[in-house]
């Protein structure tokens, strides 16, 4: 019992198949016998498509079908969910609500609003023939003015993405009080005013997108195979909008996913098209997609240009804080398209005591693949603001970046606390994360690392980020375990793992409930045929939340097991107690463990199961210190030192949250030194392959140090606060603060994000 | 990838033959620019004619030249011993060449044949002075390279060694492309007696080139600071999401700087 306690790190079960090629991802489970399908794409960023000839494709050989815009109007199914309702926070207007909620169609048959819009699909016997029909398929377009750059897509004379849409605006929202705001900033002694870029990003998980759709005409059940983390938001998505048949009638399965990030999260054309493409053809169609494919029809993330204005006491304390974000939606509104700009703004309040927030979000179209969620959906960006927005004022003050911190950080004893956005934090040791942090981090001793480094002809930096999230917090999960008279639990969520080892994180915790060896707990996830209903996995959620309702359907086990125990015990049930794997009568040493009660379990099993929901999130929280060098001859730069301290609240397995850390932190430092799809005039893509987008290596990323400061959730009953995004919050900004701490030195005053090695060789160019 | 005949000869004359009896046909040399290209449907040979069953691999080092086969390749190059000892800027020219995998598999012939202006070997090759030996002839470094992807071969002509002259003192500093790392500027160095020859690649939209400023002021005094007061111009480099002209023509300076520091170190 004791290796699989809360606190151990248990290997993850999931590697011996990963690291050993026996993973099964979509591109895998191709069944013999399918079609292939071959998207064709727009190659212009605005056009109206004037014609569609398909007749050369359709007789060539081995092509099944050509699938049209016009094709699916007639058979009369619908498109992607266009986003969810706009969140209402103190302050949002009531009546605030979408200007225009144009949804991803499935294929355009009238307007290309993107490169890499969906036109056509074209199915065939093999890949190969559906690529050379694809190929032979004439699309006449009309070219339109097109617009891809977010700040110049709100400007007044930019290119009109959709008519309805006038200034390109898909909503324009608001939280908090404007007034005290504006009251904060009329007596301020000081204020600083910042803006920053989050660049848009290209996701890249290591598994491309795929989808293999099946239709049994029998019971005229859709079966979907693809990655995803949330299967039944698929399903609903897929029964709801596009086809209009009822939930039992769509069903979709999840095997292995190699990453998903946010962009595997809602429904592509593919996926629905396949599932026609079958039901038509009356035979499996596969669609495969290359890494090509992704670059120009993925959902992309982040995109955002913010100006944040800070306003600040002759002491130094915050008195006010007012955000005003440009984010792009991109030609469509995804179903989470609007989520990350909004609904995570009330991160932007952080670990300070701010008397007042106000921020107001413009989402604008432009001919750009959608945007969707991605790690962390707003919170690092809103952090990314704020962090930058603190260290610039206290050099703009004269007062150390440590010591502005600490005027204005909120206190244990404050708890809780409802911040100026509406949160409640209920825990927490702010201070205490930032002294430990720079001890940690050895601050005290980077004067001596700089000099050491100017020695050399080279500039260091130091930079901070100290954060405080909010997860885990808004949707309820459920969870079923079924025990055979094997003495297995079978176990059901819907959660969906991709990469971060749920199966090892849900048997261990089962296995140290119920003091049984995990070998006997199968997590079985990823099929809503079997699993009545699942949220999915996002939000950091899966073990606040998912693993909550596990913990609650393992009580619920015990519940029905103990009828059997006590019957082997020869007592009444009330006088049976269960503890650390065994069944006691209590006030005696009589006990019997599982084996009593499986040998007495009928052919039908033992079922039980559980439910959670929170009420208030979670609040992880943490504060990352990066060290920078930068060689000033050629302006490449790496990071040198990182540090990070965290409150995770109960840590259930350590290895596992060190790898997600790890992650969100390479993301991060992603952003910030080189990740960034760039677009041409015409709206082309220039960073089309991994020649151009580039990635962080391992070889340019220095050692992790992490350590834990933990105070348990008392949100859920198992403490635990989330950490699959909290990386990505504290990288991009304590890495781009060391880096404008490294350049103010030379007289540079602004340094966005990725500071390419150009960008800076400029930046200390154009310096004093 | 679009269908293709593969043929793998075993000898010289037929590689030579089956190129020529198909125009549009396209030699395999290792493959690591090409295959990637064949993925992406951006070439549609009729025949892919597979180079390596000609036993061109093989490496001879005298005290005055060094000669490699075509199909050697780069992590055969970056790990021979008498290379690393003779010439040591070509083994560790090599040894930065992509990864592991690509230095495996990809040939210097590929290379040189491709001519890739993001390539590092061409400017090994103009530095020192290099010759190309062909199925019918020897073609000077100087004649060879005649602008980006376009060199001095024939139709169905294959380079089967490349020699170089050992010089005094040689060095090659390359800055990375961030994102791809090939050769964003590459700087190859090379003084002889005679004096001094500086090769630039990844530069220039016209591919590698010779600095001459560079070389007279390095001929006449091989240090660092000799080259410090000439401006390289922008015009006629590249410019594009990862560096512009500008930021280009100041990259050769710096790393010809760097690469004089390591030649003499």
């Amino acid at each position: 019992m004791g290796a699989n306690a809360f606190g151990q790190s248990v290997t993850r079960r999931e590697d011996f198949r990963l690291l050993t090629g026996r993973g099964r991802f979509t591109a895998d489970l191709v069944p013999p016998g399918a079609a292939h399908a071959v998207m064709v794409r727009s190659p212009y960023a605005h056009a109206v498509i004037a014609g569609i000839d398909v007749a050369a494709a359709v007789s060539m050989p081995g092509v099944l079908a050509v699938v049209t815009g016009a094709d699916l109007r007639a058979a009369g199914l619908g498109g992607i969910t266009a986003g969810s309702a706009l969140v209402k926070f103190p302050g949002t207007p009531a009546d605030q609500d979408f200007l225009y909620r144009p949804g991803h169609p499935l294929l355009v048959h009238d307007r290309v609003r993107f490169v890499g819009d969906s036109v056509a699909m074209v199915v065939a016997e093999t890949e190969a023939q559906a690529s050379d029909a694809a190929e032979a398929i004439v699309v006449e377009y009309d070219v339109l003015p097109c617009v891809t750059d977010t700040k110049a897509a709100a400007a007044a004379d930019a290119a009109q993405v959709w008519a309805a849409a006038p200034g390109n605006l898909c909503f324009a929202w608001q939280a908090g009080d404007s007034e005290a705001v504006r009251a904060a900033f009329a007596r301020a002694a000081h204020v600083t005013t910042i803006e920053v870029v989050d660049t848009r990003i290209q996701v890249a998980s290591l598994e491309n997108r795929g989808a293999v759709g099946s239709f049994d005409g029998a019971s005229g059940c859709y079966t979907l195979l693809t990655g995803s983390q949330m299967p039944h938001f698929l399903r609903d998505i897929l029964a709801d909008q596009v086809f209009g048949v009822a939930h039992d009638k769509i069903r979709v399965c999840v095997a292995d996913v190699g990453g998903s990030f946010g962009i595997k999260n809602s429904l592509y054309p593919e996926q629905a098209l396949v599932l026609h493409a079958a039901k038509l053809l009356g035979r499996d169609v596969a669609w495969v997609g290359s890494r090509s494919d992704g670059f120009v029809s993925d959902y992309q993330a982040r995109d955002n240009v913010t100006t944040g204005s800070l306003a600040l006491d002759a002491e130094g304390h915050f008195i006010g804080l007012r955000v005003h974000t440009i984010g792009a939606i991109g030609a469509y509104l995804a179903p989470k398209g609007q989520l990350s700009p909004t609904v995570n703004t009330p991160v932007l309040a952080g670990v300070y005591r701010f008397p007042c927030i106000h921020v107001a979000v413009d989402g604008v179209f432009s001919n750009t693949a959608p945007t969707e969620v991605y790690r962390g959906a707003g919170r690092p960006e809103s952090v990314y603001l704020l962090e930058r927005l603190v260290e610039q004022a206290a050099r703009e003050i004269g007062v150390d970046a440590v010591e502005i911190r600490r005027r204005n950080l909120l206190g244990a004893e404050a708890w809780p606390y409802r911040t100026a956005l509406g949160l409640l934090y209920d825990s927490g040791d702010f201070p205490g994360m930032l002294d430990a942090a720079c001890a940690e981090a050895d601050l005290a001793g980077f004067a001596a690392r700089r000099a050491s480094s100017e020695a050399a002809g080279r500039l260091r930096g130091s930079g901070l980020a100290q954060y405080c999230e909010r997860v885990a917090g808004s949707w309820a999960e459920s969870a079923w375990i079924e025990m055979g008279q094997d003495g297995r639990l079978v176990v059901l969520t819907g959660t969906m793992s991709n990469g971060q080892g749920h199966e090892t994180a849900f048997a261990q915790l089962l296995s140290a409930q119920l003091g049984m060896d995990a070998d006997m707990i199968d997590i079985v996830q990823g099929d809503t045929a079997r699993i009545p209903s699942g949220a999915g996995t996002g939000g950091s959620a899966s073990l606040g939340i998912g693993g909550a309702a596990i913990a609650e359907a393992g009580v619920d086990l015990v519940r029905k097991a103990t009828p059997l125990a006590a019957d082997a015990l020869e007592a009444a049930e009330v006088d049976v107690a269960f503890h650390g794997g065994l069944f006691t009568v209590v006030g005696t040493d009589r006990a019997v463990g599982w084996d009593a009660v499986v040998s007495r379990i009928g052919p039908s099993g033992l079922q039980a199961d559980g439910a959670y929901k929170p009420s208030n999130p979670t609040f992880p929280n943490g504060c990352h210190i990066a060290e920078v060098e930068v060689d000033p001859e050629t302006g490449l730069w790496h990071v040198d030192r990182y540090t990070m301290v965290h409150d995770f609240g109960r840590v259930l397995n350590p290895m596992l949250l060190e790898g997600q850390l790890q992650g969100g932190v390479v993301q991060g430092i992603g952003q910030a030194l080189c990740e960034r799809v760039v677009h041409d005039g015409d709206g082309q893509v220039l960073t089309g392959s991994f020649m151009d987008y580039q990635i962080p290596r391992a070889s340019d990323l220095p050692g992790l140090e992490l350590v834990y400061r933990p105070t348990p959730s008392p949100a859920n009953p198992l403490g635990v606060k989330g950490c699959g995004e909290a990386g990505n919050a504290g990288a991009s900004p304590a890495v781009m603060n060391a880096l404008a701490d490294a350049l103010w030195t030379r007289g540079v005053r602004r340094i966005d994000m990725p500071a390419t090695p150009e960008m800076v060789w400029r930046a200390l160019m154009s310096g004093p | 990838m679009y269908d293709f005949a593969y043929e793998k000869p075993s000898s010289l004359a037929d590689a030579v033959a089956s190129l020529k009896a198909n125009l549009d046909s396209k030699a395999l040399a290792g493959g690591q620019t090409f295959i990637p290209v064949l993925k992406q449907r951006l070439n549609k040979p009729s025949v892919v004619v597979d180079l390596a069953k000609l036993n061109l691999k093989g490496i001879t080092v005298t005290p005055t030249t060094v000669t490699i086969g075509a199909m050697t390749t780069h992590g055969e190059i970056a790990l021979s011993a008498d290379i690393q000892k003779t010439l040591p800027a070509l083994a560790h020219m090599a040894s930065m060449i992509g990864d592991w995998q690509v230095r495996h598999r990809g040939t210097m012939g590929g290379s040189l044949a491709n001519n890739d202006p993001s390539a590092c070997y061409p400017s090994a090759l103009l530095a020192l002075d290099g010759t190309i030996t062909t199925d019918r002839r020897t073609i000077k470094a100087e004649d060879f390279f005649q602008g980006m992807f376009t060199t001095a071969l024939e139709d169905g002509e294959l380079i089967t060694s490349v020699s170089f002259p050992v010089p005094e003192k040689a060095a090659y500093t390359k800055f990375r492309n961030p994102a791809s790392r090939y050769a964003m500027v590459g700087v190859f160095v090379a003084k002889f007696a005679a004096g001094v020859r500086v090769a630039i690649t990844g530069a220039s939209q016209s591919g590698v080139f010779r600095h001459t400023a560079f070389e007279h002021a390095l001929s006449a005094h091989f240090a660092a600071d000799a080259i410090k007061d000439i401006v390289t111009p922008a015009n006629g480099l590249n410019s594009d999401i990862h560096a512009s002209a500008p930021y280009r023509a100041h990259l050769i300076g710096v790393m010809t700087k760097r690469a004089v520091i390591e030649a003499l170190s």
